[in-house]
């Protein structure tokens, strides 16, 4: 893998980002202020991300609202600074971030730039298999990114709630044939009824189903969910904050994972899913509404991580499949593109501008040319959560985030 | 042998050696796995009276006895009043008086929606022509469109019929009705495809996932195809295209050069050598639950093709082929929610509200009329999640009458006793860490909240309780010692088999659960009120397990 030329592509252009970094003095060099696998006050490390899934239109999230190009290409979803939160003197927050505005001030938010990946597909599910592999070949090159790195940090140590995804469906990067997640939407209905509980008297075993085969793969997962239903609900049913969520199923499956994280019942990533982003039409308002569903739940959810040990020690990955177009379409809206931002917050975070905005001019096909690798921000995430190299997940070295120093450390 | 194939009728286990050996010698049996097989996969499944019924009348009969469809559907909904009318009603109107009328007509949506699905699943379940409605349901996960984008029931039931009326016709010329078809045309934002600033949606999707598949099309094709089909709107339901929005230029697309309109796109994707070989890939793959070996494909591409797209030629073939009964396939597809809630409701032979099996597919990952993007519903081992296996097996707990919807919609602390002080006992704390008591407040609407809360309040308040009696018709087909039993429940219940270890299991937990209750004797099931509860959590088991999953 290391020697295609999607890697060796790659790797000269996130050398450049590295560079860029420290050379046009964005706030940095560090996103990560520590690592290892437990924090100094020894709680666990753990992974939340949050994947935006339709395609976030990164224009309309971080503006450029100093560059003309992008007033240019948006005649009508333009947005000036007079409607956003100014992070500097070229962009600013889209204004229903304000919650997030807010930590970016605060320093707790890092905002990377340009993320994407070269040679972009626009196939809607091709995209989004190479952002859940971090691999060109998407779903033929085996698990997801996360199922690997687990698989990288626990080996056969096998805990089944070890990952989980809170939402009706788990996207293929939690997918690891070692490591399944735990899915689920509502932990109350996570559990068996009446004689569904005497499965555990049926334990099949004497012989194994042939390997590979539908039946081992579903009894499988039924060792799971005997193993993880009954912690997970009481972590679930335990869990009392002060903090306010708001309501609706986002903000539903933001709070149970912060009840995970704080119960401390071996739950090391946490998988979340925001839909609605696929903005073909009326993008103004859809995208609006979409980003305050945003702010409002990782807002709260944010403030109650701050208060556990626990929750300080989670790291917050945020993220979309793919970007838009940087012209906007004929029905107010935007059609498939590449690379967009990514956020990374908690307390392990020294927030800032991370990478380089792309540029509004020099496109690809019509479309923003990533600046950062999207590796690199899994990379980033890997290290900073588990004592991985995250190349033994990706396959081979890529700049992290941040950029020098902290994670040399190790 | 491998596997043990339990049987429900003494006539079924009397076929089955035979069955084997001639799958060995590579020729087809029709017998009672094989029949029961293509029910599986054509039918929702079957009760065991019709499985037999397949038998005796052989095998080219009841294939064609499949395929004879479409029947005469009758569909009890007529067209609502359109769009426009109400349009010129609502300007009459003062803004409480149209808020009010707004909010009887979402009503109305939902309502009809909810009749709607549960008329189709009713449908599926009484099996007047099951293949029909299986193919009505392949082409809904095929040629996709959500509700939750579309948001007109109207629309979503006419593209459903579409479906229904080409279910087993010709792919060509339900292809050409579905690009006309307004759900999809709003779906796939091709309503706002317009010559000045085309819309790509509908034509990506188009190659992609509706006819070559990914790798077989340039990003070119995809933008030129898009100014084809500008202007392709409808109005109130209905098509048309507007002229001024079309653009009626020069285009190329898959090297074909023209003034090209959307039609003249369709014909040249049929002609594609990929088209045929993607829909008989997915149809197979549909079918069988494993993908197509490489030659076998071929040969099927071909048959689509040589019938210029007719599907019933190609089920027919399909149906005929001794590949299709091959031992890897039989009894190994993960079932989708509809086929394991409809199929047990088959074989059980009992009638839960329509509406109950829609919730209940909906909640297993399924819901009609939702599917969870454009690609539609991701079948196989996508199906199974943690939750979604313990759903169903509470849902066919449900079914056998074991599990009280009240169970789902209790979300105490049921089960918890040992992991912990129950959610009540922490509150004070709360009130100590939060300072103010939010935290409790915070809880409680939490449940309230809950997806489908209130769907699943109404069903409840139906009261529904399944009507059979196990021990009677297991006694009716002499069935005797807990071996027996556990074999004769096993192929009632199951669409494939049960492993040894799994039966042993099974026969271990019956011998224990009788001993518990004190039923005893050769004659036990005899004793209805003793062995009743027995059968029926038995059969809860048996739906609930890795086996129970497969048909």
């Amino acid at each position: 893998m290391r020697d295609s030329p999607w890697n060796r592509t790659l790797d000269r252009r996130s050398f450049v980002v590295g560079l860029g970094c420290l050379g046009t003095g964005l706030r940095g060099p560090r996103v990560l202020l520590e690592r290892g696998a437990r924090t100094s006050e020894g709680a666990q490390r753990s992974l939340v991300v949050l994947q935006l899934s339709g395609g976030n239109d990164g224009l309309s999230t971080v503006v450029p609202y100093a560059d003309d190009a992008y007033h240019a290409a948006r005649p009508t979803l333009r947005l000036g600074v007079e409607d956003g939160l100014r992070l500097d003197d070229y962009r600013a927050f889209h204004s229903a971030l304000e919650r997030l505005h807010q930590r970016f001030q605060e320093g707790k938010l890092a905002v990377v730039e340009g993320v994407g990946y070269p040679h972009p597909n626009r196939s809607h599910f091709k995209s989004m298999e190479i952002w859940h592999t971090a691999d060109p070949r998407g779903r033929a090159a085996g698990d997801g990114w996360i199922g690997r790195t687990c698989a990288a940090a626990f080996g056969a140590d096998v805990e089944p709630h070890r990952l989980v995804h809170v939402g009706p469906n788990a996207p293929y990067s939690v997918h690891s044939s070692e490591h399944p997640a735990a899915t689920f939407s509502v932990p109350e209905a996570y559990r068996w009824l009446q004689e569904g509980q005497e499965l555990a008297r049926i334990e099949a075993g004497e012989r194994e189903a042939g390997a590979g085969s539908s039946l081992a793969f579903l009894r499988e997962r039924m060792r799971d969910v005997r193993d993880s239903s009954a912690s997970i609900r009481a972590a679930v049913a335990r869990y009392r904050t002060p903090v306010e969520y708001p309501r609706g199923a986002f903000g539903e499956s933001l709070r149970i994972a912060a009840a995970l994280l704080a119960g401390e019942v071996g739950t090391r990533v946490v998988s979340l899913e925001l839909g609605g982003f696929d903005t073909h039409n009326d993008q103004r308002n859809r995208h609006e509404a979409c980003l305050r569903t945003l702010d409002e739940g990782l807002g709260a959810f944010l403030d109650d991580l701050e208060r556990s040990e626990a929750g300080r020690a989670a790291l917050v990955l945020v993220f979309s499949e793919f970007g838009r177009r940087v012209d906007e379409n004929g029905s107010r809206g935007t059609d498939h593109g590449c690379a967009g931002p990514a956020f990374l917050a908690g307390a392990s975070v020294l927030g800032g501008v991370y990478g380089e905005h792309p540029s509004l001019v020099d496109l690809g096909e019509g479309d923003l040319v990533h600046t950062t690798d999207f590796r690199s921000v899994y990379a980033t995430a890997i290290e900073a959560t588990f004592p991985v190299e995250h190349s033994t997940v990706l396959g081979a070295r890529f700049p992290l985030l941040a950029c020098a120093a902290a994670l040399k450390r190790r | 042998m491998d596997r043990v194939r339990p049987s429900f009728a003494l006539a079924v286990l009397l076929f089955l050696p035979a069955s084997l050996a001639a799958q060995r010698a590579g020729k087809l049996a029709w017998d009672a796995r094989t029949a029961e097989h293509l029910w599986n996969r054509a039918g929702f499944g079957a009760p065991p009276s019709e499985i037999e019924r397949a038998v005796a009348l052989g095998r080219e009969a009841f294939v064609a006895e499949l395929l004879a469809g479409p029947s005469e559907v009758e569909e009890p909904f007529y067209p609502r009043a359109d769009r426009s009318e109400l349009r010129e009603r609502m300007r009459e109107l003062t803004p409480e008086e149209r808020k009010r009328e707004v909010g009887r007509m979402r009503d109305d949506e939902e309502a009809t929606l909810r009749d709607y699905l549960a008329w189709w699943v009713e449908r599926m379940v009484r099996g007047e022509d099951p293949l029909l409605e299986c193919m009505t349901l392949f082409w809904h996960g095929h040629f996709t469109s959500s509700m939750s984008d579309v948001k007109n029931a109207r629309e979503m039931i006419a593209q459903n019929r579409l479906f229904r009326r080409h279910a087993l016709g010709s792919f060509r010329e339900l292809l050409h009705a579905i690009a006309r078809d307004a759900a999809m045309l709003e779906y796939l934002d091709n309503d706002v495809n317009r010559r000045e600033s085309p819309n790509e949606n509908f034509a990506r999707e188009l190659m992609e996932l509706f006819t070559l598949g990914e790798g077989n099309y340039s990003e070119q094709d995809v933008k030129e195809a898009a100014r084809a089909f500008t202007g392709w709107r409808h109005e109130d339901g209905e098509f048309r295209v507007v002229r001024r929005a079309h653009d009626d230029g020069e285009k190329t697309v898959l090297g074909r050069t023209g003034r090209l309109d959307g039609d003249d796109v369709l014909e040249l994707l049929l002609e594609q050598e990929a088209c045929p070989r993607f829909l008989a890939g997915k149809l197979l793959f549909h079918f069988e639950g494993a993908e197509p070996e490489a030659e076998r494909l071929e040969r099927y591409a071909r048959l689509l093709r040589a019938n210029d797209y007719a599907i019933r030629p190609f089920l027919e073939a399909l149906f005929l082929d001794p590949e299709f009964y091959r031992p890897e396939v039989l009894g190994t597809r993960i079932t989708a929610p509809l086929d394991f809630l409809v199929g047990t409701t088959r074989r059980l032979g009992i009638d839960p509200p329509p509406r109950s099996l829609v919730f209940g597919a909906g909640v297993l990952g399924q819901k009609l009329f939702f599917p969870p993007n454009v690609k539609g519903w991701e079948s196989g081992e996508a199906w199974i999640t943690t939750a979604s296996l313990m759903q169903r097996g509470n849902l066919a707990g449900f079914l056998l009458g074991e599990v009280s919807l009240r169970d789902f919609l209790d979300e105490e602390t049921s089960g918890l006793e040992d992991s912990g002080p129950p959610a009540q006992a922490m509150a004070g704390e709360a009130g100590m860490e939060g300072g103010t008591g939010a935290g409790e407040d915070a809880a409680l609407p939490r449940k309230r909240r809950s997806e489908g809360f209130g769907e699943l309040r109404s069903l409840e308040r139906l009261g529904w309780r399944p009507r059979f009696h196990l021990s009677e018709r297991l006694r009716r087909a002499g069935v005797s010692g807990d071996e027996g039993v556990v074999d004769a429940l096993a192929g009632m219940l199951l669409g494939g088999d049960l492993e040894p270890d799994t039966r042993r299991s099974l026969v271990r937990y019956l011998g224990e659960e009788r001993a518990k209750a004190g039923v005893s004797g050769t004659d036990w099931l005899d004793d209805s009120n003793g062995s009743e509860p027995i059968l029926r959590r038995l059969a809860h088991l048996i739906l609930s397990l890795p086996e129970g999953q497969l048909d």
